[in-house]
């Protein structure tokens, strides 16, 4: 299989994405950001709420590389610039949810918000069922602190909520392990192999 | 036990203590709370964002922060001075938990007398009323001292983030510190004793 079938765009909102979003913002089945408070809004009222975060927050579009499908989002949110950390929030479609590419996107994501902000370290949250999310984090090296037990109430129980560390130097480091053994490797084009390689610098459109 | 609820010109009084009042904050009480907000010799819930801001906006803030929390200040009740304030925000209910934020002014050097009752009676008052599983406060490296006392009284660690605040120097971790309903149900005499 192709790694290009992998790959992922992260981009900023165009208007056409908004139909998407809100298709994603009702996602019931694995409630996200967006829906965590439960309340159903209309299109003209979830727009609103999408231009509100937009004033706090940057949002960016997943999309798959080929075709150009976007398949989720992207949230930087409560950004301490005096405290050095950010937290973000990863969306992705249920049919866009295998390992290589949630791995994938949240590589690319983590390296655009470290390129984008001055952070010493990025927070993740996802809730307890969200384990597309964890599994990522884990093979990115993200260290678990400060998750909170019976947090969020989803499928007839309590689920924790999981709060994932990733510090600059820790994420550098790797990626200079990662660009040494690429470059020592050779090329065979198999699946995973990008994955290995430091992605390369990325400016953030701050939104 | 929620004293009796008695009307007053500042602010609906929420509990009537033997020594304190504990009362809605109204808008008289707005200048009070900013010049709090500006001390930055300790930090609160309502001064954890660095930085100063103009009294407008503090107030702005303030009717924002209302509509979905509770604000409470908490007063001597012979002079009416105000000795600091209590705070249950975040609330969730879906979820069964709520933030809870003390403060108590540093000008006054018995401020955790007056503080512990009214805060008791918070606990009550949030854990009859509603139906919270837990309510969590949150507790910087700093302020250690407040975590050992809470924990003598039932309440637990239930996570802790290291390198999170800058305070001064340093980089600060913060604990959730959590008060399970089955706890305070089962620790209200030892709070009363």
């Amino acid at each position: 299989m192709s790694t290009q079938s992998k790959d992922a765009v992260v981009r900023p909102i165009a208007g056409e994405d908004y139909l998407s979003m809100f298709e994603w913002y009702g996602d019931a089945n694995c409630p996200h950001y967006w829906n965590f408070d439960r309340r159903i809004l209309t299109f003209r009222a979830f727009l609103r709420r999408i231009r509100n975060l937009l004033t706090r927050c940057s949002i960016l579009v997943v999309c798959k590389s080929s075709g150009g499908e976007p398949v989720g989002y992207f949230q930087l949110y409560d950004i301490r610039p005096w405290d050095g950390w950010a937290i973000c929030a990863v969306y992705l479609v249920p049919r866009a949810r295998d390992l290589v590419f949630v791995e994938h996107v949240l590589r690319e994501c983590v390296q655009i918000a470290f390129d984008s902000y001055p952070l010493r370290k990025l927070y993740l949250e996802a809730p307890g069922f969200a384990h597309h999310l964890h599994m990522a984090c884990d093979r990115l090296g993200f260290q678990e602190q400060g998750s909170i037990s019976d947090y969020y109430w989803f499928a007839g129980r309590l689920w924790p909520f999981k709060r994932m560390a990733m510090y600059r130097d820790l994420w550098e480091a790797r990626s200079r392990v990662g660009k040494r053994s690429a470059a020592r490797k050779p090329s065979r084009g198999i699946k995973g192999e990008r994955s290995q390689q430091a992605p390369g610098p990325q400016k953030m459109p701050i939104a | 036990m929620v004293g009796a609820s008695v009307k007053s010109e500042s602010g609906f009084v929420l509990f009537d203590l033997g020594a304190t009042n504990v009362r809605l904050v109204a808008e008289s009480d707005y200048p009070l709370l900013h010049r709090w907000r500006q001390d930055s010799s300790e930090i609160h819930p309502l001064s954890f964002q660095p930085g100063t801001h103009a009294a407008p906006d503090f107030a702005e803030q303030l009717n924002q922060l209302q509509r979905g929390n509770l604000l409470l200040l908490v007063e001597k009740k012979d002079n009416k001075e105000a000795v600091g304030y209590l705070m249950a925000y975040q609330v969730d209910l879906w979820n069964g938990w709520a933030h809870l934020g003390v403060y108590g002014s540093p000008e006054h050097p018995m401020r955790w007398y007056y503080i512990v009752r009214p805060l008791r009676c918070l606990l009550d008052f949030l854990f009859i009323r509603f139906p919270f599983l837990k309510v969590y406060v949150e507790i910087y490296d700093f302020a250690d001292v407040l975590a050992k006392f809470l924990r003598a009284r039932g309440w637990v660690e239930e996570s802790y983030l290291p390198d999170h605040y800058r305070h001064g120097t340093n980089m600060a971790g913060v604990r959730r510190i959590a008060l399970h309903r089955e706890v305070w149900e089962k620790k209200r005499v030892l709070w009363s004793a």
